[in-house]
């Protein structure tokens, strides 16, 4: 049980990570952004260039992976979603699907991406073991680091105006726009920041797994929308919770049960179960509650 | 960014594998070039005048070898050539392939070209069809030296995906290109897809050369030259005993039922060698993440364990192990993007494995090297000396020791095209299959369609371990063992 209870919590985190992005980026612009796990790989490409290709230290790969990302996020923005605010929002979503078949291929083309990389972590040594699990620093430090992010977020789009902006920009633009926060704005920060967490997600999980590959973040992508749609897909906090039962789920399923699949056949059974019972995902219901106990 | 090299390799690391079909096989490159001096092997006494004229190296000319085969044999060298056509089979009777009908028995083989196409996994399809000459490396230095009896060889891709429905439709895109021969690339799970999509063709039909996969009897149109997903899980059973005898075995396998019977093998072996089996789990192809099976394999008391996966799982498996200050002894599939991608630490404890191919450490020609040294500087020459000594490829580097299989495959095939003979067709090319019994060259081990199954031809392995490449410092595999069948 503690182990399952460890092992959730590493990876849960991770998936709270990418399912933060994808909220962020349906919060401004109402779509789901299919690349967020591939731009995660990317900033992995991107972060590997500079590390183990330039032996420069790991902090200045990490920044730059995440300068990037935020960059390609926000640019993808400005050249294709800012001009598609007409069209409808699965539109949308077709295009970041072309954005991640462009991802994948630049990869290849300009990362040498068809051999597997190997990054470096960003805290050496072995870790302590808790209930059995290594737990390795850079584990303990993406736990931290999703708290922090957590934090800043909630900080961010619940006491400033811009980041109320960003809340309500999906659902009533024309009310941001009176109230004065510029739209486009807030939609390239969405999406740059969206990018951004991906990458803070693909850093903290590669060393656990080892190697990357083009495609390495494509299968956390899946977790992370999984665990966005059942935290409601508009509620970072949400996003948080359901990345973290992903996690605990996954790896308790595979502990009770010995079929093969059983990892992804777990999370989709929950996620369907979330929808049937709470459609609104389940912070929706939290919130409610909060609600009517104040 | 070094935008073409590295890619370049990793194309190669998955075309490399595609011509695996061969990869115990091969000869001697003959360079056809007139005018050098001669280097005809003679040290294999059983060698055919076809065969003289495959290994003559790099410096003799086609001229040349033909007239030692003709000399040899008292006939014209295509002669004699065709006359391995009609190979003698098991049973002792010369065997003549009826099998394509007049129609299509020159499918795709004129008097100066071969077409074959292969279908192999080309996920990173951009890069490899920007480099596909770094493939053909071998191809380009027939084709420069007179071609085989001066036809051009061409061979083409087709990306199979790593998935059977995707394969079939590659393979059926090289049959609308006529040509002579199909070629399956590396994967348990495509093959089988292919090769039963081959046996079923109605019209048109393929001769198929195909990577190792589970063995099944009464094919007519594939032929495999490597050993079965079977027979590689017995060995695993036998390298399990006698390497790390006593110690309790815990077995990580891919959720396939074309991978199953491998385990199947593999646990009947060891039940027979009283080896202990205390975890066994499968995993879903591109799990990456192995972790809680490895800590449950731990729990079990494994102490070897048997990574029943391709390279890059198996990598993330020894990777997630060692995050885990777990450090069984690990049985894999051997390829340097494994050792060199887990560094030093893939030698405490040396990795163990066994495959179809020889090892390849560039540069180091010590020790069970040694046996097959001259096709290695071979290959490295090759390499070195087209695209003016810059093909795009890192022979040190990982894609190595792929390259190095796919060069001695595509050799292989080469040697037995000129076995064919001048008027080869694909029945004559079936009846040199039928009766090949031998060890074709320096680097390949024993092929033998002579056996029961006349459609498998290979039996043996190499037994291999990780260790240091003393003049690059990487860490590689070389073999300890060559060409077993049987380990102990």
């Amino acid at each position: 049980m503690g182990q399952v209870l460890v092992l959730g919590l590493v990876y849960g985190v991770i998936y709270s990570l990418f399912a933060v992005g994808i909220v962020l980026v349906y919060r401004g612009s109402g779509t789901i952004n299919f690349a967020q796990g591939e731009i995660g790989t990317f900033g992995l490409f991107v972060a590997w260039w500079f590390t183990t290709a330039h032996h420069l230290p790991w902090i200045i790969g990490a920044v730059a992976a995440l300068v990037m990302a935020a960059a390609l996020g926000a640019g993808f923005e400005w050249a294709i979603v800012s001009h598609m605010v007409e069209a409808n929002r699965v539109s949308v979503a077709v295009a970041t699907i072309g954005l991640l078949a462009f991802l994948v291929a630049f990869e290849v083309r300009f990362f040498e991406g068809g051999n597997i990389r190997k990054m470096v972590a960003p805290i050496r040594g072995t870790g302590w073991s808790v209930f059995g699990v290594v737990v390795s620093p850079t584990q303990i430090l993406s736990l931290l680091a999703a708290g922090a992010l957590a934090a800043g977020l909630a900080l961010l789009l619940k006491k400033t105006d811009f980041g109320l902006g960003v809340l309500a920009a999906a659902q009533d633009p024309v009310a941001v726009r009176l109230v004065g926060i510029p739209l486009a704005r807030v939609s390239a920060f969405v999406w740059g920041l969206g990018a951004a967490v991906s990458v803070l997600g693909a850093l903290f999980i590669e060393p656990t797994i080892g190697v990357f590959t083009p495609g390495f973040a494509s299968e956390m992508f899946i977790k992370g929308l999984a665990a966005a749609v059942v935290g409601g897909l508009t509620s970072l906090e949400g996003a948080f919770v359901g990345g973290l039962l992903i996690g605990f789920v996954e790896v308790g399923a595979n502990r009770v049960f010995d079929f093969p699949g059983v990892k992804m056949f777990s999370i989709l059974f929950v996620m369907l179960l979330v929808l049937l019972v709470k459609p609104d995902g389940l912070m929706e219901g939290f919130k409610f509650r909060r609600r009517a106990l104040a | 960014m070094r935008t073409n090299r590295r890619g370049r390799v990793r194309a190669c690391l998955i075309l490399a594998a595609l011509l695996g079909v061969s990869a115990c096989t091969g000869a001697k490159l003959p360079n056809q070039a007139a005018g050098k001096r001669s280097k005809l092997k003679t040290t294999d006494t059983t060698l055919t005048p076809a065969e003289a004229a495959a290994q003559a190296t790099t410096a003799s000319s086609i001229a040349a070898a033909q007239a030692a085969a003709a000399a040899k044999g008292g006939k014209g060298a295509a002669t004699q050539a065709a006359a391995l056509g009609k190979s003698v089979a098991s049973d002792g009777s010369n065997f003549h392939s009826t099998l394509f009908s007049d129609a299509e028995d020159r499918i795709g083989i004129t008097n100066n070209s071969i077409t074959m196409c292969a279908h192999a996994a080309l996920t990173y399809a951009a890069a490899f069809h920007t480099d596909v000459k770094d493939l053909n490396v071998f191809w380009s230095w027939v084709n420069d030296h007179g071609g085989i009896y001066g036809r051009k060889v061409t061979v083409t891709y087709e990306n199979d995906n790593y998935d059977p429905q995707t394969a079939i439709t590659a393979a059926s895109t090289c049959r609308d290109k006529n040509i002579f021969m199909l070629l399956g690339g590396i994967g348990f799970d495509q093959i089988p897809a292919v090769r039963d999509w081959v046996e079923n063709l109605t019209s048109k039909h393929l001769l198929y050369l195909y990577h190792t996969a589970n063995e099944t009897t009464g094919k007519r149109y594939s032929f495999t030259e490597l050993p079965t997903t079977q027979s590689m899980g017995k060995q695993f059973a036998q390298l399990a005993a006698a390497r790390y005898h006593g110690q309790a075995v815990g077995i990580l396998k891919r959720h396939s039922d074309n991978w199953e019977p491998g385990v199947t093998a593999f646990k009947a072996e060891a039940r027979r060698l009283g080896v202990k089996i205390v975890y066994e789990k499968a995993v879903e192809k591109n799990a990456a993440n192995y972790t809680q099976e490895l800590l449950d394999a731990k729990a079990a008391g494994a102490q070897v364990m048997w990574g029943w996966e391709n390279a890059l799982a198996a990598t993330e498996m020894v990777q997630q192990a060692k995050n885990q200050s777990w450090s069984p002894n690990w049985m894999l599939f051997p390829f340097n993007l494994t050792s060199q991608t887990i560094g030093d630490a893939a030698l405490a404890p040396k990795l163990s494995g066994l495959a179809m191919f020889p090892a390849f450490s560039y540069g180091d020609f010590s020790g069970e090297f040694a046996k097959y040294a001259d096709d290695m500087k071979e290959f490295q020459a090759q390499y070195a000396q087209y695209d003016g000594g810059n093909s795009g490829v890192d022979l040190h580097s990982f894609g190595g020791d792929l390259l190095f299989l796919n060069w001695t495959a595509q050799k292989a095939l080469y040697t037995q095209f000129l076995a064919c003979g001048q008027d080869c067709t694909r029945n004559k090319f079936i009846d040199v299959l039928h009766g090949y019994k031998k060890k074709p060259i320096s680097s390949s081990c024993f092929i033998d369609f002579t056996r029961p199954n006349t459609h498998l031809g290979g039996y043996a392995v190499n037994v291999m371990e990780t260790y240091k490449n003393p003049s690059d410092g990487k860490v590689n595999w070389r073999n300890t063992q060559t060409c077993v069948e049987t380990i102990g």
